[in-house]
């Protein structure tokens, strides 16, 4: 069994593929895990959380309510103002790092990622 | 582990398939004119997710083309490119190229390297790019160090971005350590950026060039405990970095916040003292407006001696060198190798294949709606055990639970039968692709419609119509729709138009497919079939026998074979597979007009409505749908043939007499000994010819359960699986139309001189 380290990560992303490897990655680093399927889940799922995730990993491209739209609904509640949010996705166009920074985002790491990389990540971003 | 992992590659495959069939949804929206921003962006997502998955698992020819293909459409998402039917084709196809490379990765066959150039070419093409068709990479997708990943996580690339691990920069000659000021301004806390983050990441930097960092904090700037607002950015830090680190590692851990904080970086000759104050634009770049103060998050701790290199074993090992990267990719052409892919494809995915459609999706409520009834069945059972505890037995009430427990049953049954039911969709829509690759080797136009996609059937019918409708639409466009020429000069619009619509009827599924092509031409059929000997030359047929004849095993009317069709296995490959899935085929035809076909189905493969009949003492089961009318024994309507055989002539039509119980081996009559209590059962196989089964008596219609016979013991002719009877007995349920053909083949090999032979 892996030890738990105490910390929460919701994940959002469409792709159960992605989500699969999100889970299996942090599960595997000790990490409790919850998972929305696009913004809108994500929401309901990280209000309806107890305790609070620690950090929030998400996808920018999906349906219903994609990362950008999430993050900034994310930072408009007061309760998330500083919640780490790192986006994960296959891009790197600075326009949209731009964005992504402009809406609040913590991070961006670019897909594909390693079980190491996103478990530094993390543990930067809830040290 | 790898398990996992596999499970998490099945996932991706199956979601592959979604995902390309909400690809091909949007794409045939759009070819129907229907550009809106939603089709757009759901295409654009389908091609991403692929992408996404596929970086993910290393699989990189898949990641290549699905990167020029998404680059595409972004043109398209952006509005540079318009969707012309032209542009949507080339989206056809490489959605076609697409999904073969996810075959491929699941360990189908290799794609044609050619076609996927092509394909990239066209693509390339729309929104004007390198028509070299060369490294289309950029520093997205498939980054340069980016190495083909066995199925397992390890090192695939990651970048992240407000700290940059630097492991892909050169060594810095420079024996002058690097020295690096950082003050934040409030608006980089304000946003939830830390400094802290920042801080680790240049100790990471630092570690990833095999040194260490030493940290300063600058506590000048802090005013008085009182004057301090908490919220307001106080404090800046000096860095020292190794020789060997290059400046771009540093910009590239501060790239995230660079709008809000002044960073300074200079190499620090070792010459000068690294002492304070030494880098003059450190002076000026606290300026920022407010005196700074601690903000909570950020480490007040004043001078932080940061070695957090041994606090953060990041297990970050330079992966992959960027050098020897840089080599790979130089060695990989820009066209996909399958060598890149092979070890993924050969290794473990094709072990993989059996399992991959193990799993389904169901709507919640259906299982819902199961979850009731089971519980309505637990009730059920509470009050029949109440009833059994009476003392006067309760016979009356018992009957009426047991009615009631029946129409439960029945329901429950439906309710599974739905969780099992899929939309025929994922198969017609694959028809689009059969349709269009078949056009274009022919030559040909044709616009296939869909109708009635939603139309759901058991799960196992789904998967098993894909061969046979793949055969009928690839005969339609072949051989069913005329050429150009041929259609004008009949005065038809050159593009052929082809329809498959499915819908429910009377507890089965029809499907039709119809064109408006040309017809069966009847007098070629007649004539080819007799030169190929499946018929006599002088049989007298119907139009619709003639029709049928397209059915005969080893029949082909095309003038040459085309790469198509035309090997004359076709048609008769579909029947013999609509037969085994318990269907019908029927052809109308009207020359000029074009051809229909309609296959009936059961709805499931599970269960059977079945007629309870017995043979030779046994219980047996007959489909129900192959029974077309029951009737008692006449002697005077039975007459013997020359060759020993029994007609039996109901209201003026002539048909075989098949007696089931010497038929199945077990005895029972010797020739023609009729007793006046047998029943005879008229029984019609799929082209339409009738026969009579003689039994020894009826007992009842009922719900069959379809077990396999096959699995349990092994395939009997005659025999099409077994089924257990509510008494508990095993009974076999009969194939008719394989029994008549049986007994009719003994009678004579050729069906033309059967029809002779009644004749006579």
């Amino acid at each position: 069994m892996v030890e738990k380290v105490g910390i929460r990560v919701l994940t959002v992303d469409d792709s159960r593929t992605m989500q699969g490897m999100l889970r299996k990655a942090l599960e595997g680093a000790g990490y409790d895990v919850i998972q929305g399927g696009d913004g809108v889940e994500g929401l309901e799922v990280l209000q309806a959380a107890d305790p609070v995730p620690n950090a929030i990993i998400t996808d920018i491209n999906m349906p219903r309510m994609d990362g950008f739209e999430f993050i900034e609904a994310v930072r408009a509640l007061e309760q998330y103002k500083h919640l780490p949010m790192i986006v994960l996705t296959t891009e790197s166009d600075p326009e949209k790092k731009a964005r992504a920074r402009a809406v609040g985002a913590t991070g961006w790491i670019v897909k594909p990622f390693s079980t190491d990389s996103l478990v530094a990540a993390i543990r930067r971003v809830t040290a | 582990m790898s398990g996992d992992m596999d499970d998490i590659l099945l996932v991706f495959f199956q979601e592959c398939e979604e995902q390309l069939q909400e690809l091909e949804r949007g794409l045939s929206a759009l070819s129907d004119g229907e550009s809106g921003k939603e089709t757009i962006n759901a295409v654009f997502r389908a091609v991403h997710s692929v992408k996404g998955g596929a970086a993910s698992f290393g699989l990189e020819n898949l990641v290549r083309f699905a990167h020029v293909f998404e680059s595409s459409l972004d043109g398209l998402r952006s509005g540079r490119v318009a969707p012309t039917p032209e542009i949507v084709k080339t989206f056809l196809k490489a959605m076609d190229v697409l999904s073969d490379l996810v075959a491929e990765a699941q360990g189908g066959a290799t794609v044609d390297t050619g076609r996927i150039e092509e394909s990239r070419a066209e693509l390339q093409a729309i929104i004007g790019e390198g028509s070299g068709g060369a490294q289309p990479q950029q520093d997205d997708t498939v980054p340069a160090d980016f190495t083909p990943v066995p199925v397992d996580f390890e090192p695939v690339m990651a970048d992240f971005d407000f700290g940059d691990f630097g492991f892909d920069e050169e060594e810095a000659p420079a024996a002058a350590s690097l020295v690096v000021t950082f003050s934040p301004h409030t608006a980089m806390y304000d946003r939830g950026d830390d400094a802290r983050n920042l801080l680790i990441g240049l100790a990471d930097v630092a570690v990833a060039h095999g040194g260490t960092s030493t940290v300063t904090c600058e506590t000048a700037a802090l005013p008085a405990l009182a004057a301090m607002e908490t919220e307001k950015s106080y404090l800046s830090w000096r860095v020292v970095l190794p020789a060997a680190v290059p400046e771009e590692s540093v910009h590239a851990v501060f790239d995230w916040v660079s709008d809000v904080c002044d960073v300074t970086i200079t190499r620090d000759g070792g010459s000068g003292p690294s002492g304070g104050e030494s880098a003059p634009e450190a002076a000026a770049a606290p300026a920022t407006p407010e005196p700074p103060v601690p903000e909570p998050s950020a480490p007040v701790a004043a001078p932080l001696e940061a070695t957090p290199v041994a606090a953060s074993p990041e297990p970050q090992k330079p992966a992959a060198p960027p050098s020897i990267a840089d080599k790979i990719m130089a060695e990989l052409p820009p066209a996909p190798t399958p060598a890149a892919t092979a070890p993924i494809a050969a290794g473990n995915t094709t072990a993989r294949r059996p399992v991959e459609q193990a799993t389904i999706r169901v709507d919640l409520h259906r299982v819902d709606d199961l979850m009731d009834l089971v519980g309505e069945l637990v009730i059920a059972q509470a009050a029949l055990e109440s009833i059994g505890q009476r003392e006067d037995g309760g016979q009356q009430e018992m009957i009426k639970r047991i009615a009631s427990m029946k129409t439960l049953t029945r329901d429950i049954q439906d309710a599974v039968m739905a969780v099992r039911a899929q939309p025929v969709r994922s198969v017609f829509q694959r028809m689009q692709r059969v349709v269009r690759e078949a056009c274009s080797m022919t030559s040909k136009d044709v616009v296939l419609t869909l109708e009635g996609e939603d139309t759901e059937v058991d799960r196992t019918l789904v998967e098993k119509l894909s061969d046979p409708l793949t055969h009928m639409l690839r005969n339609a466009v072949d051989h069913g729709i005329e050429s150009a020429e041929a259609r004008i000069a009949a005065g038809k619009s050159p593009t052929g138009q082809i329809l498959l619509s499915a819908g429910h009827r009377s507890g089965r599924i029809l499907i039709t497919i119809k064109d408006d092509g040309g017809g069966i031409n009847r007098e070629r059929v007649l004539a080819t079939a007799i030169k190929r000997g499946i018929i006599a030359p002088d049989a007298v047929l119907t139009d619709d026998e003639i029709n049928n004849l397209i059915f005969a095993p080893g029949f082909s009317t095309a003038a040459t074979v085309s790469d198509l069709s035309g090997r004359g296995v076709g048609m008769d490959v579909v029947k013999q597979a609509i037969l085994g899935l318990g269907g019908r085929v029927t052809i109308s035809s009207v020359e000029g007009q074009g051809t229909t076909f309609c296959l009936s189905l059961p709805l499931t493969l599970a269960v059977l409505d079945g007629m309870l009949i017995v043979a030779a003492g046994s219980t047996m089961v007959v489909p129900v749908s192959s029974v077309v009318e029951t009737m008692m024994v006449n002697h005077k309507d039975i007459y013997m043939l020359p060759d020993g055989a029994n007609v039996v002539s109901i209201r003026g039509a002539c048909m075989p007499l098949i007696p089931l119980a010497s038929e199945l081996g077990l005895g029972g009559y010797g020739s023609g000994g009729l007793s006046e209590e047998d029943v005879i059962l008229v029984v019609e196989n799929e082209s339409g010819a009738r026969a009579a089964l003689i039994v020894e008596d009826i007992r009842d219609q009922a719900q069959v359960v379809i077990k396999s016979i096959e699995k349990n013991y092994r395939q009997m002719s005659g025999v099409s699986a077994a089924t257990i009877l509510g008494d508990g007995s095993v009974s076999l349920i009969l194939d008719v139309p394989a029994l008549v053909a049986n007994a009719l083949g003994r009678i004579d090999t050729r069906p033309s001189d059967v029809r002779t032979g009644l004749a006579a």
